[in-house]
């Protein structure tokens, strides 16, 4: 009796054991996962200059808007436990995410051929245009109104070339580019100028030193104003993409979460949040 | 107190807490619920007229841009014609300059159609060859004056005007829009908006960007222009008619939002704000459960106590209900007061809510009347400023005028001066020589003279020929049309510099008509919502007349004979207010030609005031028969316990009442010493009385504070801080009533402190102080009881001071015909105040015993033993003995006769009266023997007193009577009585035992059946 008792309480002991180790084990399994995750800060390459989309505060320099959410769910789905904001340029962006200085892109960057041969695109999650955009007082009702006139448009952006296109394909401009340097693009019967911000561009406009300005449709929307319109002109769609390295281990998981918050309709949530 | 009693008062203790913390939070947060329902619902409203005032700021700030434009267009146009004119023969820089001072402009320039400049005032930073300008070009195909546009360059903003001069060169006018600018932003920028809106009594309106989520305005002016977002505001909130709470860097506000064009606007109501008046509110309904919860508990505990002290057996106090056992006499006690309680409750909730809605709705009425008074006055201004701005202009276009007749003498012809009028955009342009007749003119007015009446309206113009520079007259409406116009003057002077005529243009000021017009007060008032269904109205000052009321029908009548009161009539008034059938709720406030009010229909007053003021009763209800069944309910039968000692019965005696009812009172010796009963003495309702008052004057002590610091613990834009102004109505309302409380409780603490310092005082000094002290001490009360009379009367809305002015008239009345009468009544007053009797007490008045049924305020009603009740006026009570002892005594004298020997009779008594108090069970002490008190002319008198309640006295003596007589009669002691012998004296017959016996019985029977008939001795 007393044996058998004994054996019992062994018995027990055992099975205690055996509960504890698969605790440890599990408990080792859960840090293994959570160190890979806490290793990491995602480094996101953001505007800080586009209204509702990512723009920094001047009083506090947080960063606001549609894609520093996007990047926030983002690093949370992606389980990176820090999240860290680098201001990138149109001029710099390219060779921050190429140096490694930055993981990732959310900054207004649109998919283009060009730009896949370095990068990775996720699906796109924010669909906008190229505008035009001019002074009432010019008077400009049409794109034909342009004709030997200047446009100014932001080093580094693909928007001249797209207008460009689309005014060659109109048959307003020739074939022929004049002059290309790092200030200004000169094609027959149209004259793109490079200006270093869009401030710049804005003034430029205000001032006449150009007649119409050409940039994606968010950022027009925060130069827009009751002296100006757009111009019809269906330029081209800018489709934004998250951008990472090519063939990074980054970008499979990148694209599917984005993809994810493009089907629960998370994304179309955060557009209207800053609509 | 056995611990099993401990343990349930334990017990009851943390229920009762629990209660009151569960009803607490219950409350609070049922009425902050409320509350933020109702002040969303307030916010809505408040949101509409705001989207109205962004809307007619946009058209005004339409309306101030085109006029501006107009007149720049006209100077642009007037430009063009002196140059096409040839008023001056070169065409200039130099000329440009003087053109620009002439026209008043900042620079002036002359154009071709490519934008080279040919003349210019002074050099321009703008290339007007870009196409930029392109605006400035459309003057060749339109031949009118072009569009207005600015250009920014380099910060420095310009707006630009242009008028064609001959198809191939344009006049242009380059103008910094810096008075326009100041213009819109007096009228329609945010600020200019939002500023005089006022949301509730600290809430206010705001405006954030939906372009970059800064704060277009806020009242805080390091705010605006900051990021919303940092503040604490989340987008999610920002959608047009939502209703959130948003936080503002840490202060949480109830908003309301709307979007309007670019931006959302949203009203705000601080937390706090809501909070405050909900939290005063919840605290005094609180206050009043925990008084009503713990006197309850407390009772019924005095009253367990109690049982157990006099040791009466479970059966008698408990009754056996299922498995518990029920305490009857504790559950019915407690039932009283809990009844009581309740209906307190329910009437403090009621009264709180009402209070509260009213002093709310008060302050938002007062608001809105303030709102109304401010709009006035910047209309007012407004109209100054745009008369000021025009009367410049149109001086400007008079002194044009002036310049091209003068220098064009051949263009003072009616054909010319027409097209000079359209140029310079005026009616009509006169010109009038140096005799003051109209030589040249584009009306019809050729050959008019200047009126040497000064009442004309031309005979200021006089003054043009003496000497004077210009004149503008002010505007006044034409006699005919009624349509406004207005003159204005430009002397003209010869080559010698004297005055040579002058020349007179008439404009017609629309815009400044228009702004006279929005200044009336119909245009005003109509609109204004007050509440959900309240309007606002204003009475003509002079004659009490509706100026203006949101049904025509009632404008030009006579406000009383709508039912509004003479003394409702005045600046301040807040109250209700009747108006037709209707009632209302209204706030008055004079302005300088009216009294304009704001009200609300009754009916949207309290609305929820009952709902809340029964949830609370109710939840009160359902707490207090909790702990009814804590109390009266016990588990098991219980052993018999250790027992306290008996208790004393010091300075409390037995009494019956009119009706019956048997009470304890205070013995009337007790009742003016200053010594207070030792709490073990008491009886539960004393106690509980004790707890009460202690209740209370802690309560009265809260108000007080409150009532003094209620500044620093409210602020002073509370609604609290309102009631204790002292701001409303005088009269029969709430306030008031809420006023005399304050002023009871006040007064009240005050006096009682007085009393006790006065009472220490006399405590240390001799007889001599304490008189000094209890007098002081009475008049302390006296006087107190009159300013308190004096001030509650006067909130009421009696006119004091008018009754004191009176007090001569009535004086005189006493003396003539009601002196008895008041003198009855003061006397009441003062037997009342001075209690020196009580009701229950037994009196002696004069010769007539009994106890006293009723103090009225006239007469005083004492019953003697019989039944049969005397009625005295107070006014002849004196000389009361008051008899309302502990103890009395009765006193009985015997005779005996000479030759008996004392020292026997006394020998005698000292064996039988212990007996006599052994058959007489009505005395309490005693009967002791008092020795000789008189060796009389038959008999050697004896005193033998006993002593005896007052209530039994009487019978006493008749039976210390009897018990003495028979042991005389036993000891054969002679009690002299004057005989006269006849005869013989025969044997006396003794009485047989059983004779005895019966005349024992006899003796009993016949006095239980006489009691009824009792006679004074």
């Amino acid at each position: 009796m007393e044996f058998f008792e004994h054996g019992k309480r062994l018995m027990k002991k055992k099975s205690l054991y055996r509960i504890l180790s698969l605790a440890a084990l599990a408990c080792m399994a859960l840090g293994a996962v959570s160190v890979q995750a806490e290793d990491k800060t995602l480094r996101v390459g953001v505007r800080g200059d586009i209204m509702n989309f990512s723009y920094q505060s001047e009083t506090n320099g947080k960063y606001y808007g549609m894609e520093i959410d996007l990047a926030q769910k983002l690093a949370k789905e992606l389980g990176y436990s820090d999240l860290e904001y680098v201001q990138v340029t149109p001029e710099d962006r390219k060779d921050m995410l190429l140096n490694g200085e930055v993981d990732c892109l959310i900054a207004a960057y649109s998919i283009s051929d060009s730009r896949l041969e370095n990068f990775d695109f996720s699906p796109a999650y924010y669909v906008d245009d190229t505008v035009i955009m001019v002074q009432k007082s010019s008077l400009f009702k049409s794109v034909r109104d342009l004709k030997d006139k200047t446009v100014g448009i932001l080093g580094g952006t693909n928007a001249g070339p797209l207008l460009a296109i689309k005014l060659y394909e109109t048959g307003m401009i020739g074939e022929e580019v004049l002059l290309n340097n790092d200030d200004e693009t000169r094609y027959d019967n149209l004259t793109v100028l490079k200006l270093d911000s869009y401030k710049e561009v804005s003034e430029a406009l205000e001032e006449g030193k150009i007649d119409a300005a050409c940039m994606d449709g968010v950022i027009a929307n925060a130069y827009m104003n009751e002296d100006r319109d757009f111009l019809e002109l269906d330029i081209a769609e800018q489709e934004y993409g998250v951008a990472t390295l090519k063939d990074s281990e980054l970008s499979a998981p990148m694209a599917e979460a984005v993809q994810k918050f493009l089907d629960d309709g998370t994304i179309e949530e955060l557009i209207d949040k800053w609509d | 107190m056995s611990k099993r009693l401990k343990r349930k008062a334990a017990v009851l203790v943390i229920a009762e807490l629990i209660c009151l913390i569960v009803l607490g939070v219950f409350l609070d947060n049922m009425q902050v619920s409320l509350s933020a329902r109702e002040q969303a619902h307030e916010l809505q409203k408040k949101i509409s007229p705001l989207k109205e005032a962004v809307e007619e700021a946009k058209i005004e700030a339409g309306e101030h841009t085109k006029a501006y434009d107009v007149m720049y267009q006209s100077k642009a146009k007037s430009l063009a014609y002196m140059i096409q004119e040839e008023v001056d023969e070169e065409v200039t820089d130099t000329l440009m300059g003087e053109y620009r001072n002439l026209l008043n402009v900042n620079n002036v320039l002359i154009l071709d159609k490519s934008g080279n400049v040919e003349a210019k005032a002074e050099a321009s930073r703008a290339d007007f060859t870009r196409s930029r300008y392109n605006q400035l070009r459309t003057v060749f195909q339109d031949q009118e004056p072009s569009e207005p546009f600015e250009v920014d360059v380099d910060g420095q903003i310009f707006r630009y005007y242009g008028a064609d001069i001959d198809g191939n060169t344009m006049a242009v006018i380059e103008q910094d829009p810096a008075e326009l600018k100041g213009l819109l932003e007096d009228t329609s920028t945010w600020k200019s908006i939002l500023r005089n809106v006022s949301v509730s009594t600290t809430g206010y309106a705001f405006a954030v960007s939906a372009k970059d989520y800064t704060f277009l305005y806020h009242p805080d002016e390091n705010l605006t222009g900051q990021d919303a977002l940092d503040a604490g505001i989340h987008t999610e909130d920002l959608e047009d008619g939502n209703e959130a709470w948003v936080e503002i860097n840490g202060e949480k506000l109830l908003c309301s939002v709307a979007k309007l064009d670019d931006a959302y606007v949203l009203c705000g109501i601080p937390e706090k704000e809501i909070k405050s008046s909900c939290n005063v509110t919840v605290a005094v309904v609180l206050c009043v459960f925990f008084a009503v919860i713990t006197l309850v508990v407390a009772y019924a505990i005095f009253i367990m106590k109690d049982q157990e002290m006099r040791q009466e057996s479970i059966e008698s106090s408990y009754k056996k209900v299922g498995p518990f056992w029920y305490n009857q006499l504790a559950a019915a006690k407690s039932t009283v007061i809990a009844v009581v309680g309740l209906l307190c409750v329910l009437a403090v909730s009621l009264y709180m809510q009402t209070l509260f809605s009213l002093s709310q709705r008060s302050m938002s009425n007062t608001q809105h009347v303030e709102e109304l008074q401010a709009t006035i006055q910047r209309y007012e201004e407004d109209v100054n400023l745009l008369k000021e701005q025009y009367n410049t202009r149109y001086l400007n276009k008079c002194r044009c005028a002036a310049y091209i007749l003068k220098e064009k003498p051949e263009l003072r012809n009616r054909e010319d001066l027409a097209k000079l009028s359209q140029v310079l955009d005026v009616e009509f342009i006169n010109y009038f020589d140096s005799t003051g007749t109209i030589v040249a003119t584009n009306s019809f007015d050729l050959g008019f003279k200047l009126s040497q009446d000064e009442e004309d309206q031309s005979y200021e113009f006089n003054r043009l020929l003496a000497g004077a520079e210009y004149l503008v007259q002010d505007a006044r409406p034409n006699d005919v049309l009624g349509e406004y116009s207005q003159y204005v003057g430009v002397r003209i002077l010869d080559e010698e510099g004297l005055p040579d005529g002058f020349v007179q243009i008439c404009v017609n000021p629309e815009n400044l008509e228009e702004a006279l017009k929005n200044l009336k007060i119909d245009s005003i008032l109509d609109g204004v919502q007050v509440g959900s269904n309240g309007f606002a109205f204003a009475l003509n000052k002079e004659d009490n007349t509706f100026a203006w009321y949101p049904n025509e029908k009632y404008i030009g009548g006579a406000a009383v004979d709508y039912g509004i009161k003479e003394s409702q009539i005045h600046d301040g008034f807040t109250d209700y207010l009747t108006i037709g059938t209707e009632r209302y709720y209204a706030s008055c406030l004079e302005t300088e030609d009216y009294y304009i009010y704001a009200c609300v229909p009754e009916n949207e007053i309290a609305s929820n005031g009952l709902v809340m003021a029964l949830i609370s009763t109710g939840v009160s209800l359902v707490f207090l028969l909790i702990m009814g069944a804590l109390i009266s309910f016990r588990g098991r039968k219980f052993a018999e316990e250790d027992k306290d000692k008996d208790k004393q019965d010091g300075g409390m005696i037995t009494v019956t009442m009119p009706d019956g009812n048997v009470k304890r009172t205070q013995d009337v010796s007790s009742r003016w010493s200053n010594a207070t009963l030792a709490w073990e003495e008491k009886t539960p309702e004393q106690k509980m009385t004790t707890l009460l008052k202690g209740l209370l004057s802690i309560y009265a002590v809260i108000l007080c504070a409150v009532y003094l610091l209620n500044d620093r613990i409210f602020g002073s834009k509370s609604m609290f801080a309102y009631i204790i102004s002292g701001n409303w109505e005088k009269g029969l309302n709430i306030f008031a009533f809420t006023g005399c409380i304050f002023i009871i409780c006040l007064v009240t603490a005050v006096t009682i402190l007085i009393q006790r310092i006065l009472r220490l005082l006399s405590r240390i000094s001799g007889a001599q102080g304490e008189t000094i002290s209890r007098l002081l001490s009475n008049f302390v009360k006296y006087a107190s009881v009159i300013i308190l009379l004096y001030y509650c009367l006067a909130l009421l809305g009696v006119d004091t001071a008018a009754l004191l002015t009176s007090a001569g008239i009535i004086g005189l009345m006493i003396s003539l015909g009601a002196q008895k009468l008041v003198s009855d009544i003061i006397a009441g007053l003062f037997i009342i105040f001075e209690g020196e009797f009580r009701v229950g007490d037994i009196v002696m008045l004069g010769d007539w015993r009994g106890t006293v049924v009723e103090i009225g305020i006239r007469t005083t009603k004492i019953e003697e033993a019989g039944g049969n009740i005397k009625v005295v006026n107070n006014s002849s009570i004196s000389g009361v003995i008051n008899m309302t002892k502990k103890y009395s005594f009765a006193a009985c004298d015997f005779g005996i006769e000479y030759g008996e020997s004392l020292e026997r009779v006394e020998y005698i008594l000292k064996k039988e009266l212990p007996r006599i108090k052994e058959r007489v069970p009505s005395i309490l002490d005693g009967p002791f023997y008092k020795g000789v008190t008189e060796l009389g002319d038959s008999s050697v008198n004896i005193k033998i007193v006993a002593q005896c309640k007052e209530k039994d006295r009487i019978q006493l003596m008749r039976d210390l009577n009897r018990e003495v007589k028979l042991i005389f009669d036993k000891y054969e002691i002679n009690i002299p009585f004057p005989q006269v012998v006849l005869n013989q004296p025969s044997e006396f017959r003794k009485a047989t035992e059983w004779q005895k016996q019966c005349a024992d019985k006899f003796n009993e029977e016949q006095k239980e059946l006489s009691k009824q008939l009792e006679e004074e001795q």
